[in-house]
């Protein structure tokens, strides 16, 4: 791939991945760790769980902020592949 | 050595504990931060242990200030490493990218129409990729633009937001806005999101 195209690559997935409602970052702040704990609970994933799975496929930081917070507080977040 | 082993605090514990400003709690509350950031940000060159320590610090005040905020749903160490990872993090990318002289090779490949030739090469996804330039010249404004071109160069939001003096949220907002315009301009082409799907998979 060129860079041209990895850069369209990269827009046309976040395009494609956009909902009409998003939850923002500091929204995410607010609910990740229930969102943890729940994984870590292995419970059903509620609306804001959904909420937040989404908002980590458009916003590449604060899925780098839950990758961080799951191995700082070891909680295994490997059933999430393909999700997030 | 602290007096309070942070694995035996259920969450009213470490509220009360950190509420009462105790010393040993608010040192447990501190290590067990700084073990989390090591944990998960140790291995990054940019993070030295020196930062993580600074952080660890900076995360306990951040957490005091906060504690009103807690949600008892949640783990509340979960809660505090949380808010330590954000206050880390944010620090980490504001220092990897002090300004945000951006990539022009970014904004070209987003707007520039000579792309017409890979459309021809890659058949149905380089027509996909044209009509996305076309939207991002057409759909949004010169500051959807600017943004948008900002993320793909890997521009972190705090610096950008700082740049543009506006809330990081605003940036999210205005990056948001953007995609919705793209994706409606996609759709209203026939490019709904399975078919955006389809064809970035088929390589
Ligand atoms: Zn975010």
């Amino acid at each position: 791939m060129t860079a041209d195209e990895r850069h369209l690559d990269q827009l046309a997935r976040l395009v494609k991945e956009t909902a009409d409602e998003e939850i923002d970052c500091d929204q995410f702040l607010e609910i990740v760790a229930i969102f943890l704990n729940r994984v870590a609970q292995g419970l059903d994933p509620t609306a804001a769980c959904r909420a937040l799975k989404q908002h980590v496929r458009v916003c590449p930081e604060c899925k780098e902020e839950l990758l961080a917070i799951a191995q700082a507080e070891s909680v295994d977040i490997s059933c999430l592949q393909g999700e997030i | 050595m602290s007096g309070v082993e942070a694995s035996d605090l259920s969450n009213e514990a470490w509220l009360a504990g950190l509420r009462a400003r105790d010393a040993d709690v608010l040192d447990a509350l501190r290590e067990r931060i700084c073990l989390g950031l090591q944990s998960s940000l140790g291995h990054r060159a940019e993070a030295g242990e020196a930062d993580l320590d600074d952080f660890a610090q900076e995360a306990v005040l951040r957490v005091m200030d906060k504690l009103d905020s807690y949600r008892a749903e949640a783990r509340f160490t979960t809660w505090a490493m949380a808010l330590a990872v954000r206050l880390s993090l944010t620090k980490l990318r504001r220092r990897s990218r002090k300004d945000v002289s951006l990539d022009a090779s970014v904004a070209a490949s987003l707007t520039d129409n000579s792309g017409a030739t890979e459309a021809a090469t890659h058949g149905a996804r380089g027509e996909m990729f044209n009509l996305l330039r076309q939207g991002v010249a057409q759909a949004l404004t010169e500051r959807q633009r600017q943004v948008i071109v900002a993320e793909l160069d890997g521009v972190p939001q705090v610096v950008l937001a700082e740049q543009l003096q506006v809330s990081p949220g605003a940036v999210y907002k205005t990056s948001h806005d953007a995609r919705r315009k793209l994706k409606a301009f996609l759709s209203d082409a026939g490019y709904d999101s399975d078919t955006v799907g389809e064809l970035l998979d088929a390589r």
